[in-house]
Protein backbone atom coordinates (compact mmCIF):
# COMPACT_ATOMS: atom_id res chain seq x y z
CA UNK A 1 0.00 0.00 0.00
CA UNK A 2 2.24 2.63 1.04
CA UNK A 3 4.88 0.90 -1.37
CA UNK A 4 1.98 1.79 -4.25
CA UNK A 5 1.78 5.64 -2.92
CA UNK A 6 5.47 5.59 -3.28
CA UNK A 7 5.43 4.81 -6.77
CA UNK A 8 2.47 7.21 -7.64
CA UNK A 9 4.46 9.66 -6.44
CA UNK A 10 7.36 9.19 -8.29
CA UNK A 11 5.50 8.76 -11.34
CA UNK A 12 3.85 12.34 -11.12
CA UNK A 13 6.22 13.85 -9.78
CA UNK A 14 6.91 16.65 -12.31
CA UNK A 15 3.22 16.46 -12.52
CA UNK A 16 3.20 17.30 -8.74
CA UNK A 17 5.39 19.67 -8.40
CA UNK A 18 3.93 21.92 -11.23
CA UNK A 19 0.79 22.00 -9.24
CA UNK A 20 2.71 22.73 -5.87
CA UNK A 21 4.21 26.03 -7.76
CA UNK A 22 0.96 27.24 -9.09
CA UNK A 23 -0.53 26.75 -5.29
CA UNK A 24 2.20 28.68 -4.12
CA UNK A 25 1.93 31.46 -6.10
CA UNK A 26 -1.93 31.78 -5.27
CA UNK A 27 -0.93 31.10 -1.90
CA UNK A 28 0.94 34.03 -1.54
CA UNK A 29 -1.62 36.50 -3.58
CA UNK A 30 -3.51 35.72 -1.55
CA UNK A 31 -1.60 36.20 1.59
CA UNK A 32 -0.27 39.22 0.56
CA UNK A 33 -4.10 40.33 -0.47
CA UNK A 34 -5.84 39.77 3.07
CA UNK A 35 -2.37 41.38 4.33
CA UNK A 36 -3.43 44.64 2.21
CA UNK A 37 0.39 44.42 1.16
CA UNK A 38 -0.88 44.40 -2.36
CA UNK A 39 -3.84 47.12 -3.49
CA UNK A 40 -7.06 44.87 -3.52
CA UNK A 41 -8.27 46.69 -5.86
CA UNK A 42 -5.56 46.07 -8.66
CA UNK A 43 -4.57 42.08 -6.96
CA UNK A 44 -7.87 41.10 -5.34
CA UNK A 45 -7.33 37.59 -3.02
CA UNK A 46 -7.31 34.73 -5.89
CA UNK A 47 -10.02 33.13 -3.62
CA UNK A 48 -12.61 36.16 -4.31
CA UNK A 49 -11.82 36.19 -8.14
CA UNK A 50 -12.75 32.45 -8.48
CA UNK A 51 -16.09 32.44 -6.08
CA UNK A 52 -17.19 35.76 -7.95
CA UNK A 53 -15.88 33.97 -11.35
CA UNK A 54 -18.38 30.83 -10.60
CA UNK A 55 -20.91 33.30 -10.25
CA UNK A 56 -20.73 35.04 -13.17
CA UNK A 57 -20.28 32.21 -15.13
CA UNK A 58 -23.45 30.49 -12.95
CA UNK A 59 -25.16 33.63 -13.43
CA UNK A 60 -24.35 33.59 -17.38
CA UNK A 61 -22.66 37.01 -17.40
CA UNK A 62 -20.05 35.62 -19.85
CA UNK A 63 -22.10 33.33 -21.98
CA UNK A 64 -22.88 35.82 -25.19
CA UNK A 65 -19.33 37.09 -25.23
CA UNK A 66 -18.14 33.60 -24.99
CA UNK A 67 -20.29 32.35 -28.23
CA UNK A 68 -19.47 34.88 -30.20
CA UNK A 69 -15.58 34.95 -29.33
CA UNK A 70 -15.98 31.10 -29.99
CA UNK A 71 -17.37 31.19 -33.41
CA UNK A 72 -14.88 34.32 -34.32
CA UNK A 73 -12.28 31.78 -33.31
CA UNK A 74 -13.78 29.08 -35.44
CA UNK A 75 -14.93 31.18 -38.71
CA UNK A 76 -11.61 32.44 -39.03
CA UNK A 77 -9.77 29.12 -38.33
CA UNK A 78 -12.06 27.31 -40.73
CA UNK A 79 -11.28 30.13 -43.23
CA UNK A 80 -7.84 31.04 -42.83
CA UNK A 81 -6.60 27.25 -41.72
CA UNK A 82 -9.11 25.22 -44.54
CA UNK A 83 -7.84 27.71 -47.35
CA UNK A 84 -4.20 27.19 -45.79
CA UNK A 85 -4.68 23.47 -45.61
CA UNK A 86 -5.32 23.24 -49.50
CA UNK A 87 -2.95 25.47 -50.37
CA UNK A 88 -0.18 23.68 -48.09
CA UNK A 89 -1.01 20.36 -49.89
CA UNK A 90 -0.60 22.13 -53.05
CA UNK A 91 2.85 23.47 -52.17
CA UNK A 92 4.49 20.71 -50.63
CA UNK A 93 3.30 18.36 -53.63
CA UNK A 94 4.07 20.43 -56.69
CA UNK A 95 8.02 21.68 -56.81
CA UNK A 96 6.73 24.28 -59.37
CA UNK A 97 3.75 25.91 -57.44
CA UNK A 98 6.28 25.84 -54.22
CA UNK A 99 9.11 27.48 -56.03
CA UNK A 100 6.75 30.12 -57.53
CA UNK A 101 4.83 30.61 -54.22
CA UNK A 102 7.06 30.06 -51.44
CA UNK A 103 9.21 33.56 -51.74
CA UNK A 104 5.58 35.24 -51.68
CA UNK A 105 4.88 33.76 -48.54
CA UNK A 106 8.11 34.11 -47.08
CA UNK A 107 7.51 38.05 -47.30
CA UNK A 108 4.47 37.49 -46.06
CA UNK A 109 4.79 35.66 -42.97
CA UNK A 110 6.92 37.72 -41.05
CA UNK A 111 4.79 40.29 -40.95
CA UNK A 112 2.94 41.19 -37.44
CA UNK A 113 -0.38 40.04 -38.29
CA UNK A 114 -1.76 43.04 -36.10
CA UNK A 115 -0.54 45.27 -38.12
CA UNK A 116 -2.60 44.51 -40.89
CA UNK A 117 -5.69 46.00 -38.79
CA UNK A 118 -5.82 49.15 -40.16
CA UNK A 119 -5.56 47.74 -44.20
CA UNK A 120 -8.33 45.09 -43.05
CA UNK A 121 -10.87 47.76 -41.66
CA UNK A 122 -10.18 49.75 -45.33
CA UNK A 123 -10.55 46.39 -47.53
CA UNK A 124 -13.71 44.94 -45.44
CA UNK A 125 -15.28 48.00 -43.59
CA UNK A 126 -15.73 48.15 -39.81
CA UNK A 127 -17.87 45.03 -38.96
CA UNK A 128 -17.77 41.10 -38.61
CA UNK A 129 -16.10 40.65 -42.12
CA UNK A 130 -12.91 42.53 -40.82
CA UNK A 131 -12.69 40.81 -37.95
CA UNK A 132 -13.26 37.75 -39.10
CA UNK A 133 -10.40 38.52 -42.19
CA UNK A 134 -8.14 39.10 -39.55
CA UNK A 135 -8.53 36.19 -37.58
CA UNK A 136 -8.58 34.16 -40.96
CA UNK A 137 -5.20 35.58 -41.55
CA UNK A 138 -3.64 34.51 -38.25
CA UNK A 139 -4.95 30.97 -38.91
CA UNK A 140 -3.69 30.65 -42.35
CA UNK A 141 0.23 30.81 -42.24
CA UNK A 142 1.07 28.90 -39.46
CA UNK A 143 -1.50 26.13 -40.77
CA UNK A 144 0.35 26.85 -44.36
CA UNK A 145 3.61 26.33 -43.64
CA UNK A 146 2.87 22.78 -41.11
CA UNK A 147 0.94 21.36 -44.07
CA UNK A 148 3.56 22.20 -46.46
CA UNK A 149 6.46 20.68 -44.07
CA UNK A 150 4.03 17.70 -43.98
CA UNK A 151 4.22 16.90 -47.43
CA UNK A 152 7.83 18.10 -47.74
CA UNK A 153 8.95 15.45 -45.17
CA UNK A 154 7.10 12.23 -46.81
CA UNK A 155 9.93 9.42 -47.16
CA UNK A 156 10.84 10.04 -51.53
CA UNK A 157 10.30 5.92 -51.18
CA UNK A 158 6.69 5.48 -50.37
CA UNK A 159 6.03 7.92 -53.61
CA UNK A 160 7.99 4.97 -55.19
CA UNK A 161 6.19 2.28 -53.45
CA UNK A 162 2.82 3.47 -54.29
CA UNK A 163 3.82 4.66 -58.10
CA UNK A 164 5.34 1.04 -58.11
CA UNK A 165 1.90 -1.00 -57.96
CA UNK A 166 0.77 1.74 -60.46
CA UNK A 167 -1.03 4.63 -58.17
CA UNK A 168 -2.94 7.30 -60.32
CA UNK A 169 -2.00 10.89 -58.87
CA UNK A 170 -5.68 10.30 -56.73
CA UNK A 171 -3.97 7.01 -55.11
CA UNK A 172 -0.92 8.88 -54.29
CA UNK A 173 -2.96 12.24 -52.66
CA UNK A 174 -5.23 9.68 -51.10
CA UNK A 175 -2.29 7.07 -49.83
CA UNK A 176 0.67 8.94 -49.43
CA UNK A 177 0.39 12.57 -49.64
CA UNK A 178 -2.51 13.30 -46.73
CA UNK A 179 -1.94 10.44 -44.45
CA UNK A 180 1.96 11.57 -44.38
CA UNK A 181 1.69 14.75 -43.53
CA UNK A 182 -1.13 14.31 -41.08
CA UNK A 183 0.62 14.75 -37.84
CA UNK A 184 1.87 17.96 -39.19
CA UNK A 185 -1.29 19.19 -40.35
CA UNK A 186 -2.58 18.55 -36.78
CA UNK A 187 0.00 20.57 -35.49
CA UNK A 188 -0.47 23.54 -37.84
CA UNK A 189 -3.97 22.99 -36.45
CA UNK A 190 -2.63 23.21 -32.77
CA UNK A 191 -0.75 26.67 -33.74
CA UNK A 192 -3.38 28.00 -36.15
CA UNK A 193 -6.07 27.77 -33.75
CA UNK A 194 -3.63 29.37 -30.80
CA UNK A 195 -2.74 31.94 -33.46
CA UNK A 196 -6.62 32.68 -33.96
CA UNK A 197 -7.56 32.71 -30.37
CA UNK A 198 -4.71 35.40 -29.88
CA UNK A 199 -6.35 37.38 -33.10
CA UNK A 200 -9.67 37.54 -31.84
CA UNK A 201 -9.06 39.01 -28.56
CA UNK A 202 -6.76 41.10 -29.90
CA UNK A 203 -9.24 42.42 -32.35
CA UNK A 204 -12.40 42.45 -29.99
CA UNK A 205 -10.21 45.29 -27.68
CA UNK A 206 -9.35 47.80 -29.68
CA UNK A 207 -12.91 47.23 -32.48
CA UNK A 208 -15.50 45.16 -30.85
CA UNK A 209 -18.77 45.40 -29.94
CA UNK A 210 -18.26 42.26 -28.22
CA UNK A 211 -16.66 38.94 -26.66
CA UNK A 212 -14.50 38.09 -24.43
CA UNK A 213 -11.68 40.78 -25.89
CA UNK A 214 -14.28 43.25 -25.34
CA UNK A 215 -15.06 42.28 -21.78
CA UNK A 216 -11.47 42.50 -20.75
CA UNK A 217 -10.96 45.59 -22.17
CA UNK A 218 -14.03 47.36 -20.84
CA UNK A 219 -12.79 45.72 -17.13
CA UNK A 220 -9.73 47.31 -17.00
CA UNK A 221 -11.26 50.63 -18.18
CA UNK A 222 -13.60 50.53 -15.32
CA UNK A 223 -11.51 49.08 -12.99
CA UNK A 224 -13.81 45.96 -12.95
CA UNK A 225 -10.83 43.42 -12.28
CA UNK A 226 -12.31 40.35 -10.94
CA UNK A 227 -13.96 40.85 -14.14
CA UNK A 228 -10.31 40.95 -16.18
CA UNK A 229 -8.98 38.17 -14.07
CA UNK A 230 -12.06 36.17 -15.01
CA UNK A 231 -11.75 36.75 -18.89
CA UNK A 232 -8.30 35.79 -18.96
CA UNK A 233 -9.44 32.49 -16.83
CA UNK A 234 -11.66 31.63 -19.02
CA UNK A 235 -9.25 32.29 -22.04
CA UNK A 236 -6.50 30.20 -20.93
CA UNK A 237 -9.04 27.02 -20.04
CA UNK A 238 -10.64 27.98 -23.80
CA UNK A 239 -6.80 27.73 -25.35
CA UNK A 240 -5.86 24.90 -22.67
CA UNK A 241 -9.30 22.88 -23.91
CA UNK A 242 -8.49 23.20 -27.75
CA UNK A 243 -4.82 21.84 -27.49
CA UNK A 244 -5.85 19.37 -25.27
CA UNK A 245 -9.22 17.89 -27.57
CA UNK A 246 -6.69 18.30 -30.93
CA UNK A 247 -4.34 16.14 -28.84
CA UNK A 248 -6.91 13.71 -28.09
CA UNK A 249 -8.24 13.75 -32.09
CA UNK A 250 -4.27 12.85 -32.72
CA UNK A 251 -4.55 10.05 -30.77
CA UNK A 252 -7.89 8.82 -32.67
CA UNK A 253 -6.46 9.90 -35.99
CA UNK A 254 -2.52 8.81 -36.28
CA UNK A 255 -2.32 5.92 -33.63
CA UNK A 256 0.53 4.79 -35.88
CA UNK A 257 2.45 8.37 -35.08
CA UNK A 258 3.21 8.31 -31.08
CA UNK A 259 5.52 5.15 -31.26
CA UNK A 260 7.30 5.42 -34.69
CA UNK A 261 8.61 8.47 -33.27
CA UNK A 262 9.88 7.06 -29.98
CA UNK A 263 10.95 4.21 -32.18
CA UNK A 264 13.16 6.27 -34.18
CA UNK B 1 9.17 -13.13 -68.13
CA UNK B 2 12.62 -12.96 -70.01
CA UNK B 3 14.11 -9.15 -69.97
CA UNK B 4 16.79 -7.72 -71.87
CA UNK B 5 18.84 -5.20 -70.61
CA UNK B 6 20.55 -2.77 -73.50
CA UNK B 7 23.17 -0.42 -73.40
CA UNK B 8 21.98 1.32 -70.06
CA UNK B 9 23.64 4.50 -69.31
CA UNK B 10 22.36 6.79 -66.18
CA UNK B 11 23.83 10.44 -64.86
CA UNK B 12 22.48 11.98 -61.85
CA UNK B 13 22.94 15.59 -61.51
CA UNK B 14 23.52 16.50 -57.80
CA UNK B 15 22.72 19.56 -56.22
CA UNK B 16 25.89 20.78 -56.02
CA UNK B 17 26.47 20.88 -59.92
CA UNK B 18 28.36 17.53 -60.11
CA UNK B 19 27.40 14.98 -62.25
CA UNK B 20 27.88 11.16 -60.95
CA UNK B 21 27.72 8.27 -63.43
CA UNK B 22 25.82 5.54 -61.75
CA UNK B 23 25.59 2.83 -64.55
CA UNK B 24 27.91 3.14 -67.89
CA UNK B 25 26.30 1.09 -70.89
CA UNK B 26 25.32 -1.96 -69.04
CA UNK B 27 23.79 -4.82 -70.85
CA UNK B 28 22.89 -8.55 -69.98
CA UNK B 29 19.34 -10.95 -70.07
CA UNK B 30 17.55 -12.40 -67.89
CA UNK B 31 15.85 -15.16 -69.16
CA UNK B 32 12.52 -16.31 -68.28
CA UNK B 33 12.04 -17.74 -64.31
CA UNK B 34 15.60 -17.09 -64.11
CA UNK B 35 16.51 -15.64 -60.17
CA UNK B 36 19.63 -13.51 -61.43
CA UNK B 37 21.73 -11.53 -59.06
CA UNK B 38 23.49 -8.45 -59.01
CA UNK B 39 26.48 -7.63 -56.44
CA UNK B 40 29.31 -4.47 -56.79
CA UNK B 41 29.99 -1.89 -54.32
CA UNK B 42 28.70 0.88 -52.70
CA UNK B 43 26.74 3.35 -55.09
CA UNK B 44 27.36 1.18 -58.12
CA UNK B 45 24.26 1.85 -59.33
CA UNK B 46 22.49 -1.55 -58.59
CA UNK B 47 19.43 0.45 -57.12
CA UNK B 48 19.34 2.66 -59.81
CA UNK B 49 19.37 -0.48 -62.68
CA UNK B 50 16.12 -1.56 -60.75
CA UNK B 51 14.13 1.36 -60.97
CA UNK B 52 14.95 1.51 -64.00
CA UNK B 53 13.49 -1.79 -65.34
CA UNK B 54 10.54 -1.01 -63.25
CA UNK B 55 9.87 2.36 -64.96
CA UNK B 56 10.44 4.49 -61.89
CA UNK B 57 13.58 6.21 -63.53
CA UNK B 58 14.23 6.65 -67.36
CA UNK B 59 17.60 5.86 -68.23
CA UNK B 60 19.97 8.16 -70.32
CA UNK B 61 20.70 5.94 -72.97
CA UNK B 62 19.58 2.05 -73.85
CA UNK B 63 16.20 0.36 -73.60
CA UNK B 64 14.82 -2.64 -71.53
CA UNK B 65 13.07 -4.99 -73.53
CA UNK B 66 10.73 -8.03 -72.56
CA UNK B 67 9.75 -10.97 -73.76
CA UNK B 68 7.03 -10.62 -76.39
CA UNK B 69 7.54 -7.03 -77.20
CA UNK B 70 5.94 -6.60 -74.37
CA UNK B 71 5.78 -2.83 -73.03
CA UNK B 72 4.73 -2.61 -69.55
CA UNK B 73 4.78 -5.92 -67.67
CA UNK B 74 4.53 -5.69 -63.92
CA UNK B 75 7.58 -5.71 -62.25
CA UNK B 76 7.24 -5.19 -58.17
CA UNK B 77 9.95 -3.57 -56.25
CA UNK B 78 11.23 -4.87 -52.55
CA UNK B 79 12.55 -2.66 -50.65
CA UNK B 80 15.58 -2.71 -47.98
CA UNK B 81 13.00 -1.21 -45.86
CA UNK B 82 10.44 2.20 -45.42
CA UNK B 83 8.35 0.01 -48.16
CA UNK B 84 5.88 -0.41 -46.02
CA UNK B 85 3.47 2.72 -45.40
CA UNK B 86 3.66 3.25 -41.96
CA UNK B 87 0.05 4.47 -41.59
CA UNK B 88 -1.69 1.41 -43.11
CA UNK B 89 -1.95 -1.93 -40.77
CA UNK B 90 -0.55 -5.08 -42.19
CA UNK B 91 -3.94 -5.79 -43.73
CA UNK B 92 -4.11 -3.07 -45.51
CA UNK B 93 0.22 -2.75 -46.70
CA UNK B 94 -0.50 -6.15 -47.89
CA UNK B 95 -3.20 -5.53 -49.66
CA UNK B 96 -1.81 -2.38 -51.01
CA UNK B 97 -0.69 -3.40 -54.35
CA UNK B 98 -4.54 -5.35 -55.36
CA UNK B 99 -6.03 -2.23 -53.45
CA UNK B 100 -4.73 0.11 -55.88
CA UNK B 101 -5.33 -2.95 -59.09
CA UNK B 102 -9.16 -1.75 -58.09
CA UNK B 103 -9.83 -4.97 -56.37
CA UNK B 104 -13.22 -4.90 -54.39
CA UNK B 105 -12.76 -5.02 -50.90
CA UNK B 106 -14.39 -8.37 -50.15
CA UNK B 107 -12.52 -10.96 -52.88
CA UNK B 108 -8.85 -8.87 -51.84
CA UNK B 109 -9.59 -9.68 -48.16
CA UNK B 110 -9.54 -13.12 -48.45
CA UNK B 111 -6.78 -12.99 -50.63
CA UNK B 112 -4.70 -11.41 -48.22
CA UNK B 113 -5.52 -13.48 -45.37
CA UNK B 114 -4.20 -16.61 -47.54
CA UNK B 115 -1.25 -15.22 -48.40
CA UNK B 116 -0.57 -13.48 -44.18
CA UNK B 117 -0.94 -17.38 -43.62
CA UNK B 118 1.56 -18.29 -46.47
CA UNK B 119 3.83 -16.03 -44.81
CA UNK B 120 3.18 -16.78 -40.90
CA UNK B 121 1.68 -13.15 -40.39
CA UNK B 122 -1.76 -14.29 -39.45
CA UNK B 123 -3.07 -12.60 -36.31
CA UNK B 124 -0.78 -9.54 -36.88
CA UNK B 125 -3.93 -8.19 -39.55
CA UNK B 126 -4.59 -4.33 -37.23
CA UNK B 127 -0.58 -3.79 -36.54
CA UNK B 128 1.24 -1.24 -37.68
CA UNK B 129 4.74 -1.54 -39.16
CA UNK B 130 6.45 0.39 -36.17
CA UNK B 131 4.88 -2.28 -34.05
CA UNK B 132 6.72 -5.46 -35.73
CA UNK B 133 10.69 -6.24 -36.31
CA UNK B 134 12.45 -5.73 -39.16
CA UNK B 135 12.58 -9.37 -40.26
CA UNK B 136 8.71 -9.22 -39.86
CA UNK B 137 8.35 -5.94 -41.92
CA UNK B 138 10.24 -7.99 -44.77
CA UNK B 139 8.33 -10.89 -44.91
CA UNK B 140 5.03 -8.40 -44.82
CA UNK B 141 6.83 -7.02 -47.52
CA UNK B 142 7.15 -9.96 -49.75
CA UNK B 143 3.80 -10.88 -48.74
CA UNK B 144 2.68 -7.68 -50.66
CA UNK B 145 4.89 -8.42 -54.01
CA UNK B 146 4.13 -12.10 -54.48
CA UNK B 147 0.20 -11.42 -53.87
CA UNK B 148 0.02 -9.03 -56.62
CA UNK B 149 2.03 -12.20 -58.71
CA UNK B 150 4.12 -9.75 -60.75
CA UNK B 151 5.70 -11.16 -63.95
CA UNK B 152 9.03 -9.33 -62.56
CA UNK B 153 10.05 -9.13 -59.10
CA UNK B 154 12.94 -6.89 -58.06
CA UNK B 155 14.63 -6.96 -54.86
CA UNK B 156 16.54 -4.12 -53.89
CA UNK B 157 18.94 -5.82 -50.62
CA UNK B 158 15.48 -7.00 -49.55
CA UNK B 159 17.22 -8.52 -46.03
CA UNK B 160 20.24 -6.16 -45.91
CA UNK B 161 19.14 -4.53 -42.79
CA UNK B 162 18.49 -7.59 -41.01
CA UNK B 163 20.89 -9.33 -38.28
CA UNK B 164 22.89 -12.42 -39.62
CA UNK B 165 20.32 -15.12 -38.17
CA UNK B 166 17.35 -13.74 -39.16
CA UNK B 167 18.67 -12.99 -42.74
CA UNK B 168 19.19 -17.02 -42.84
CA UNK B 169 15.69 -17.59 -42.10
CA UNK B 170 14.03 -15.60 -44.21
CA UNK B 171 16.33 -16.82 -47.37
CA UNK B 172 15.29 -20.27 -46.77
CA UNK B 173 11.74 -18.65 -47.01
CA UNK B 174 12.02 -16.54 -49.87
CA UNK B 175 13.51 -20.04 -51.73
CA UNK B 176 10.54 -22.02 -50.59
CA UNK B 177 8.19 -19.16 -52.08
CA UNK B 178 9.80 -18.67 -55.20
CA UNK B 179 10.30 -22.58 -55.90
CA UNK B 180 6.21 -21.85 -55.94
CA UNK B 181 5.51 -18.91 -57.45
CA UNK B 182 8.38 -19.13 -59.76
CA UNK B 183 8.93 -15.29 -60.83
CA UNK B 184 11.70 -13.72 -62.56
CA UNK B 185 13.84 -12.33 -60.12
CA UNK B 186 16.43 -9.67 -60.11
CA UNK B 187 17.65 -9.49 -56.56
CA UNK B 188 20.63 -7.09 -55.39
CA UNK B 189 22.51 -7.57 -52.41
CA UNK B 190 26.02 -6.95 -50.83
CA UNK B 191 25.67 -10.55 -49.45
CA UNK B 192 28.10 -13.11 -51.67
CA UNK B 193 26.73 -15.78 -49.85
CA UNK B 194 22.95 -14.72 -50.33
CA UNK B 195 23.51 -14.30 -53.94
CA UNK B 196 25.09 -17.86 -54.83
CA UNK B 197 22.72 -19.39 -52.23
CA UNK B 198 19.38 -17.99 -54.09
CA UNK B 199 20.44 -17.36 -57.73
CA UNK B 200 21.11 -18.72 -60.88
CA UNK B 201 23.42 -16.40 -62.10
CA UNK B 202 25.05 -13.64 -60.43
CA UNK B 203 25.80 -10.24 -62.21
CA UNK B 204 29.20 -8.43 -60.91
CA UNK B 205 29.59 -4.85 -61.81
CA UNK B 206 32.16 -2.74 -61.23
CA UNK B 207 33.03 0.19 -58.89
CA UNK B 208 30.70 3.82 -60.03
CA UNK B 209 30.00 3.97 -62.68
CA UNK B 210 28.50 0.36 -62.56
CA UNK B 211 29.50 -1.79 -65.68
CA UNK B 212 29.28 -5.58 -66.05
CA UNK B 213 32.23 -7.39 -65.12
CA UNK B 214 31.45 -10.63 -65.17
CA UNK B 215 28.65 -13.33 -65.42
CA UNK B 216 28.73 -16.34 -62.81
CA UNK B 217 26.32 -18.96 -63.10
CA UNK B 218 25.39 -21.12 -60.48
CA UNK B 219 25.77 -24.78 -60.97
CA UNK B 220 23.90 -25.85 -57.71
CA UNK B 221 20.75 -27.75 -58.00
CA UNK B 222 17.48 -26.77 -56.63
CA UNK B 223 15.64 -27.19 -54.21
CA UNK B 224 18.79 -25.56 -52.29
CA UNK B 225 19.24 -25.83 -48.57
CA UNK B 226 21.35 -23.66 -46.13
CA UNK B 227 23.81 -26.60 -45.87
CA UNK B 228 24.91 -25.89 -49.49
CA UNK B 229 27.01 -23.11 -48.07
CA UNK B 230 29.33 -26.09 -46.77
CA UNK B 231 30.36 -27.46 -49.92
CA UNK B 232 33.11 -27.10 -52.07
CA UNK B 233 31.35 -25.90 -55.44
CA UNK B 234 29.91 -22.90 -53.05
CA UNK B 235 33.03 -22.14 -51.18
CA UNK B 236 35.26 -21.37 -54.26
CA UNK B 237 32.43 -19.42 -56.13
CA UNK B 238 32.64 -17.30 -53.17
CA UNK B 239 36.53 -17.02 -53.16
CA UNK B 240 36.23 -16.41 -57.05
CA UNK B 241 33.47 -13.43 -56.39
CA UNK B 242 35.35 -12.27 -53.57
CA UNK B 243 38.94 -12.27 -55.74
CA UNK B 244 36.46 -10.02 -58.70
CA UNK B 245 34.79 -7.64 -55.84
CA UNK B 246 37.81 -6.94 -53.59
CA UNK B 247 39.58 -4.58 -55.78
CA UNK B 248 35.95 -2.85 -56.90
CA UNK B 249 35.65 -2.66 -53.06
CA UNK B 250 38.96 -0.63 -52.32
CA UNK B 251 38.55 1.21 -55.20
CA UNK B 252 35.42 2.27 -53.85
CA UNK B 253 37.07 3.01 -50.46
CA UNK B 254 40.25 4.90 -52.30
CA UNK B 255 42.30 2.38 -50.49
CA UNK B 256 43.90 1.54 -53.85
Amino acid sequence: MKNSLRKMIARYRENLITLALILGFLLIWELLARAGLVSRIIFPAPSRILVLFFANLAAGKYTRDMIVTFSRVFSGFLIGGGSALVLGLIMGWSTRIRRVLDPIVAALHPIPKFALLPMVIILFGIGESSRIAMVSIGSFFPMLISTMVGVLQINPTYYEVIENYGASRLDTFRKVVLPGSLPFIIGGMRLALKSALTLTIGVEMVFGNSGLGRVLWLSWETMRMTDMYSVLLIVSIIGFGLTWSLESLKKFLIPWHQEVRSAE
Amino acid sequence: MSIIIEDISKVFAKDTGREVAALDKLSFAIEEHEFVSIVGPSGCGKTTLLKIVAGLVKPDTGQIKFSGGQKNPSAVIVFQDQGLLPWLNVLDNVGLGLELKGIPKATRRTQVLEFMFRFRLDGFESHFPHELSIGMRQRVALARAFLTNPDIMLMDEPFGALDAQTRLILQEELLHTWRAEQNTVLFVTHDIDEAILLSDRIIVLSDRPGKLQTIIPIPLGRPRELTLKDQPTFTSIRQQIWKLLEPEVRKELKLT
